[in-house]
């Protein structure tokens, strides 16, 4: 959907302009994980930037198998649980050095992809779902029936400080172990990017596309998908470890289909088809899972509305959303797309408004004070009623407004009024 | 002289259905070879067996006197024999020099160490930039393969298999769908692009037929009724009858 935009792109774009708009994601990718914590030193916000870094990675990896060989898995949390997994007993047994760890992790995620990938590479498409589905269930099911292995219950836990020494840190505090993973964080993204930029992976995306025709010009679609597999469950156990280096425990959930699932939603918000896509995507979702689940325990609620939102309104993403609208401005120009910004943005404020206050009051009638946000409860609902309905209102009118201007502007593109 | 393609006695059944009886072929190097017919005499099914899309029931087939009968589609195109689709079929997310540096990445892949494929590689860039001048797409270097007219998109469908580094070219109804002026370009096209290899095409416009071929082959419900020089073709008892004469009207049409 993007494609067609860029072609009807004429206006020419500077050749400095356009590296800048390239250089923004990565600007914004190096504020988010560097400032906040030197701004401010509240753990929950350690805790969250050291989790939305492990998600980045985690999503990013996915996304070498969604958006660049079209392989949709449903268990993907196996290879980075066994990575991080096999990195935390070897770290146990051995003392390696602690910034070695990821590495080790990665390794064993892709040792567990090659594996796994031997299976489940014969198929593509919704085949190729159920086997990871199969396979994610299996391991699932290992790592309570192996509790040696995987530490049952209470999963294998490690003390960052135990490894071997490395002068002038000891990865006690939080701060120091978050600032090894962010650096793991920042190589993971560029080394998923320059590998996203060879002639493999656009052999790759020539799979995903047309098999059959990869085929005729003398390709093993197998093999390639093969490949993107390991590669794929490498950066996941980087994942994987990174996300054991931040809560020293590598738990049965961290290869169960939940963590499977939030992944593949991580991506799917963020898009598939953009590189930074996953990356939007790990951050919302961490958003939700932190920061909103620290204010009220509706949050799986908002995370599904918001998915599907999300899904229904721009299935490329919210970065397909942002590239379309980008295209939209630069054939447009401010003046006609900013009242129909303002449109929409006051239409989403509304609606999420008005659901917020619904289901909040729910929640504080069912759960009274142990809800976090209970002002609500005290509220007379015939007020509550009213205000949620105004403001449902006006997300309604602000919405079709902005559908009609939608309506204009592509009849008047149409016609040919605007050159 | 070892035939380029040589198809020997093969057969396929779809269940009871029997698609292909017995057919021999014989290609020789560098001639242009065209497969004709009624709709449903099998020219398609023959294809994919040639090109390893599908399994005969039984028989043979030679590239240059290697079996290649039980081989993947890739691997036969790996020794060299290209086919385009019927149904135009490209990377349509990727674009069109994207879709040609695919397939000279692979053709190149002997040139190469295997840590190449995660680097960019001149020869393979060089390559596809030749077939993108070959085929005239050059203009339309950047654009998405999936956004390309349909004329553009079969010219981008035997720029892959040229980029594919073949000397052996199997084009499926290179013209179908085509109004006339496009097809006379794609007939230029493919006359310049062949010279020097080996083509064997399916084609139900005569014209292009008559002007383009070397050698004719005729087949008629799974049978290889005739083969021969357009000539020889054109006044043979058999392929009058099971055309029912249409054959004369485009001969004549083609003398005009």
């Amino acid at each position: 959907m993007r494609d067609e935009f860029n072609v009807h792109d004429a206006r020419p774009v500077s050749r400095r302009a356009q590296r800048g708009r390239a250089a923004l994601p990565w600007i914004a990718l190096a504020l988010l994980l560097v400032v906040p914590p030197c701004v401010s030193s509240q753990s929950w916000l350690v805790a969250w930037l050291a989790q939305t870094a492990a998600m980045i990675v985690f999503a990013l990896s996915y996304n070498l198998l969604l958006g660049g060989a079209g392989l949709l898995s449903f268990g993907h949390a196996a290879s980075s649980g066994v990575g991080a997994l096999i990195a935390a007993q070897l770290f146990n047994r051995f003392g390696l050095p602690l910034p070695l760890l990821p590495l080790i992790g990665g390794i064993g995620g892709a040792l567990f992809g090659a594996l796994y990938g031997l299976v489940a590479t014969r198929r593509s498409g919704t085949a190729f779902a159920m086997i990871t589905l199969g396979i994610g269930e299996l391991v699932a099911a290992a790592a309570w029936t192996l509790p040696d292995w995987f530490g049952g219950e209470a999963g294998v836990a490690i003390d960052r400080t135990a490894g071997l020494a490395v002068p002038g840190f000891t990865f006690g505090p939080a701060r120091e172990a978050y600032a090894l993973i962010a650096l793991w964080c920042a190589l993971a993204v560029l080394a998923m990017y320059a590998l996203s930029r060879t002639p493999f992976m656009r052999l790759a995306h020539a799979v995903r596309d047309n098999p059959v025709r990869a085929a005729a010009i003398g390709c093993y679609p197998r093999r390639v998908r093969y490949e993107v597999v390991v590669w794929s469950s490498f950066f996941a156990g980087i994942a994987g470890t990174l996300g054991l280096i931040n809560v020293e425990l590598v738990s049965t959930e961290s290869v169960g289909m939940l963590r499977s699932g939030s992944v593949l939603i991580a991506t799917v918000i963020g898009g598939s088809g953009v590189f930074f896509g996953p990356v939007v995507g790990a951050v919302v979702l961490t958003f939700f899972s932190v920061v909103v689940a620290s204010m009220t325990r509706a949050w799986l609620l908002y995370l599904g509305l918001f998915f599907v939102t999300v899904v229904v309104s721009s299935p490329d993403g919210i970065a397909g959303w942002i590239r379309r609208q980008a295209a939209r401005l630069a054939r447009d120009g401010w003046r006609v797309c900013l009242p129909w910004l303002a449109y929409r943005v006051m239409s989403a404020c509304a609606w999420t408004l008005a659901v917020v206050l619904g289901v909040q009051w729910v929640y504080a009638q069912r759960f009274g004070t142990e809800e976090r946000v209970s002002v609500l409860s005290t509220m007379n609902p015939v007020w509550l009623v009213a205000a949620v309905l105004c403001l449902a209102g006006i997300g309604w009118l602000t919405m079709n407004i902005a559908a009609r201007r939608d309506r204009l502007l592509s009849a008047e593109v149409d016609a040919g009024a605007r050159p | 002289m070892i035939p380029a393609i040589a198809v020997r006695r093969l057969d396929k059944r779809f269940g009871a259905t029997r698609v292909l009886r017995g057919v021999d072929l014989l290609v020789e190097p560098h001639e242009r070879h065209a497969l004709i017919g009624p709709n449903g005499a099998g020219k398609s099914t023959l294809f994919n067996l040639i090109a390893g899309a599908a399994r005969p029931s039984a028989g043979r087939i030679e590239l240059y006197g290697a079996d290649i009968t039980r081989l993947a589609p890739a691997a036969i195109c790996r020794r060299g024999l290209a086919r385009s689709f019927q149904t135009t079929r490209c990377f349509a997310k990727l674009s069109v020099f994207d879709n040609l540096r695919c397939a000279a990445q692979i053709a190149n892949r002997d040139r190469m160490r295997w840590w190449q494929r995660y680097t960019t590689t001149r020869e393979a860039d060089e390559a596809a930039e030749a077939v993108l001048e070959s085929v005239a797409l050059g203009e339309r270097r950047d654009a998405i393969a999936g956004t390309l007219s349909y004329a553009e998109q079969r010219a981008l469908d035997l720029g892959l298999a040229l980029a594919s580094g073949a000397h052996t070219l199997l084009l499926d109804e290179p013209t179908a769908g085509m109004n006339r002026a496009e097809a006379a370009r794609a007939v230029e096209l493919i006359r310049s692009a062949t010279a020097g290899r080996t083509l064997l095409m399916v084609e139900h416009d005569m014209d292009v037929v008559f002007g383009l071929a070397d050698r004719i082959s005729v087949l008629v419900q799974g049978e290889v009724i005739a083969t021969g020089t357009p000539d020889a073709i054109r006044s043979d008892p058999a392929v009058r009858a099971a055309y029912l004469g249409d054959i004369d009207d485009v001969t004549h049409g083609a003398a005009r």
